[in-house]
């Protein structure tokens, strides 16, 4: 297995894939308090799968870690504080895309967990080159995706979400989901639920949930 | 022709060549994120409302966002001016004062900076980075404020422009021999000229790479040395005597580092001869904050064949020597050293009389003692105001301080000059001693009149534990005398 840990632009950044060579490539970014190398098993799969996994450190994570992150989010309503540090970190999605298009690698797809599952709602609306996007335990309303429907025509978008969770509401993302399977019934789309789940996922359901997640991007870019 | 541009050309040219190496993020840049990374931070900066002609302040240790500020001040025709988080609360505030800046970050958790108006560094990376138009920025535009003074009172802040910083970069690139493919490591502090443009500005000119070691470390920073392939390194004395001492220290891994460079304070040839011992080619820098800093060159072979040189003046800069009156002292005649050249700074912040003190037609008076010899080399002698006179006989400290070193129960010294009822001024040596119970004072003084003339060694001795220092490592002799004074007072 390559693994490459590396900066672009000032972006700590973490490569895995099976040889190094030009892929298909899927973007990972992590949750909140958390980094690029958080979620190393699941860019491990996703390289086992034929993709090149490409986890990005958010702004304020890993290697440009804010070492008072905490007292940054804290210091005013959550997700106000935390679209502080998304912005940015969505910002920086087209120069990476433009600095992998000309190394070769593509098409592409995105994929968040929790904070990143946020960030992966906008990059879907954000930058027409992402294809294919999972959002994981995230609630879409913070940019505004209503306002952005026709850029998700293209967009193959899956959602998954705990029921249980006491964080991040599933029904925003099964709403949404929802809405574009009937603006756009050729598109595609899904959503998944997990009733028992809370924000931290049971294991069963993380490992059946991922598992679509793998075969959501095989879907989309292979 | 300002320092932006150097960036930008790089940017286009090798947009893919390292520039920078944070060792403590893992984060590195090359030149075209950069090039992004300055211009997201001015914008950045602009929608916080720094406009041309503003100061923006920054209380940080080395870190990459410096050097973004730096850059980002100069695409905005703003001026940087970092603090030196060694000083009080009290100096700080000063300095905040006079500079008055449109903005301040701080790095949040060093100490000292809790009492100053400022954001976060790191929250920098949250503020909204909307394009904006730049301004039009000429050479003469401020780029940095180096507060010095240090060791004679009260600060003042050395103006340098982008002209200043483009013909420092340009005399050390010619004048010491830097190439593209230097790697240089930043140890000192880059609230001193000597962080910030005795290497890494001049590196940035050429499209060479800088690494940020973080704090100094003998042991961690031999490795980094060693791990990136260092070629060129500027420590204070200090911190050359403690990678000498670090565990594993040998020329063998440290072989590719072809420029070594000693300055902030005058190195003892005690040291040099260790460094040279081990076939290491060390040499003795010069320079100030008010000018460049880089003034001199010299080649290792010169520096061996003529003790203590600093060398000859390096391309584009202009060098005098003159008395009291002004007249130019002849060959081997100490003179007070006049600089004179683009890399100047236009003056002190705010100070106008102060600046008039010590610039005149372009001469710049540095306050130090030299002298050349008839080969053109120059030799610094001492800080003009630390000379005194005993017997009618001008005494120089550094020298003295050269051959106390030499004894080897001496681990630092610092000579002043005293009040004699007979003599009108003697020295007085302030030891610090390896062993102090095994000090003898009369040994030292024969020790000392084997190499002195009777009327140089120091009449009075006195031991302590270690010397005040500046952040860059220079001797307070001001708070010795103080000090001295206020415990005779006492008495």
């Amino acid at each position: 297995m390559f693994e490459r840990s590396f900066s672009f632009a000032g972006i700590p950044l973490l490569a895995v894939s099976q040889d190094g060579r030009p892929r298909p490539t899927v973007l990972f970014y992590h949750g909140l308090h958390t980094d690029k190398d958080t979620h190393r098993r699941e860019l491990e799969s996703l390289a086992q799968r034929g993709f090149l996994a490409l986890g990005v450190d958010a702004a304020g994570h890993g290697g440009r870690r804010m070492p008072d992150l905490s007292g940054f989010v804290n210091r005013g309503p959550l997700l106000q504080q935390v679209a502080k540090l998304l912005r940015p970190t969505l910002a920086e999605v087209p120069l990476l895309l433009d600095f992998l298009e000309a190394e070769g690698y593509g098409p592409f797809g995105i994929c968040g967990i929790s904070f990143g599952g946020l960030l992966s709602y906008a990059a879907a609306h954000y930058d027409a080159r992402l294809g294919s996007v999972v959002a994981i335990l995230a609630d879409p309303s913070w940019c505004h995706p209503y306002e952005h429907v026709a850029a998700y025509e293209r967009v193959r978008l899956f959602a998954w979400n705990g029921g249980a969770d006491q964080h991040v509401s599933a029904e925003p993302a099964r709403h949404f989901v929802a809405h574009l399977q009937s603006t756009f019934p050729a598109g595609h789309y899904d959503y998944r639920v997990y009733p028992e789940s809370d924000h931290f996922m049971r294991p069963e359901d993380w490992e059946d949930g991922w598992s679509r997640t793998l075969s959501w991007f095989e879907a989309g870019l292979l | 022709m300002y320092v932006n541009r150097w960036i930008e050309t790089h940017a286009h040219i090798r947009p893919n060549k390292v520039a920078l190496i944070d060792r403590v993020s893992g984060v590195s840049f090359t030149y075209l994120d950069l090039h992004r990374s300055s211009h997201v931070q001015a914008y950045r900066l602009a929608s916080l409302g720094v406009q041309a002609g503003d100061r923006v302040a920054v209380y940080s240790q080395n870190r990459p966002e410096i050097l973004e500020l730096l850059l980002a001040c100069g695409l905005l025709g703003a001026c940087l001016v970092p603090l030196n988080w060694r000083l009080t609360p009290q100096e700080l505030e000063k300095i905040v004062a006079d500079c008055q800046p449109k903005l301040t970050f701080v790095e949040p958790g060093l100490p000292g900076g809790e009492g100053l108006q400022a954001h976060s560094i790191f929250e920098l990376q949250t503020v909204p980075a909307e394009p904006v138009a730049l301004p039009r920025v000429t050479p003469e535009t401020p780029l940095a404020i180096f507060y010095t003074g240090g060791t004679t009172g009260v600060p003042k802040g050395a103006v340098l422009t982008h002209k200043s910083m483009q013909a420092n970069a340009w005399n050390t690139i010619g004048g010491w021999g830097l190439s593209p493919e230097d790697i240089a490591p930043i140890f000192t502090p880059m609230f001193h000229t000597g962080g910030l443009n005795v290497v890494a500005t001049p590196l940035f000119c050429l499209g060479g790479t800088l690494v940020l070691p973080g704090n100094f470390d003998p042991a961690k920073s031999l490795e980094i040395i060693e791990q990136e392939k260092c070629t060129f390194v500027f420590l204070v004395p200090t911190m050359y005597e403690m990678l000498r001492q670090a565990p594993g220290f040998s020329r063998s891994r440290v072989a590719h580092v072809r420029k070594w460079i000693s300055g902030g304070a005058p190195c003892p040839k005690t040291l040099f001869e260790a460094y040279w011992g081990e076939g290491i080619p060390l040499i003795q820098g010069y320079g100030l904050t008010e000018a460049g800093p880089n003034t001199f060159g010299v080649s290792f072979e010169d520096a061996q064949k003529r003790s203590g040189t600093v060398g000859v003046p390096l391309p584009g800069i202009e060098v005098k020597l003159s008395d009291s009156e002004g007249k130019e002292v002849p060959v081997g005649t100490a003179g007070e050293l006049h600089v004179r050249g683009d890399h100047v700074m236009s003056g002190y912040w705010n100070k106008p009389n102060e600046t008039a003190q010590v610039l005149e037609d372009g001469w710049l008076a540095t306050g130090d003692l030299a002298y050349r010899d008839a080969d053109g080399f120059y030799y610094i002698c001492g800080r003009r105001k630390e000379m005194f006179i005993s017997g009618g006989e001008n005494v120089f400290p550094a020298e003295i301080e050269e051959v106390v070193l030499t004894h080897p129960n001496v681990a630092e010294v610092a000579v002043v000059g005293v009040p004699h009822p007979k003599w009108g001024e003697v020295g007085r040596a302030y030891l610090v001693l390896k062993q102090p119970a095994e000090h003898n004072e009369a040994e030292l003084v024969e020790h000392l009149q084997k190499t002195l003339a009777k009327y140089k060694v120091p009449k009075e001795y006195v031991v302590m534990d270690s010397l005040p220092k500046s952040a860059a490592g220079k001797v307070l002799k001001r708070m010795l005398m103080e000090n001295q004074e206020a415990g005779a007072a006492a008495r």
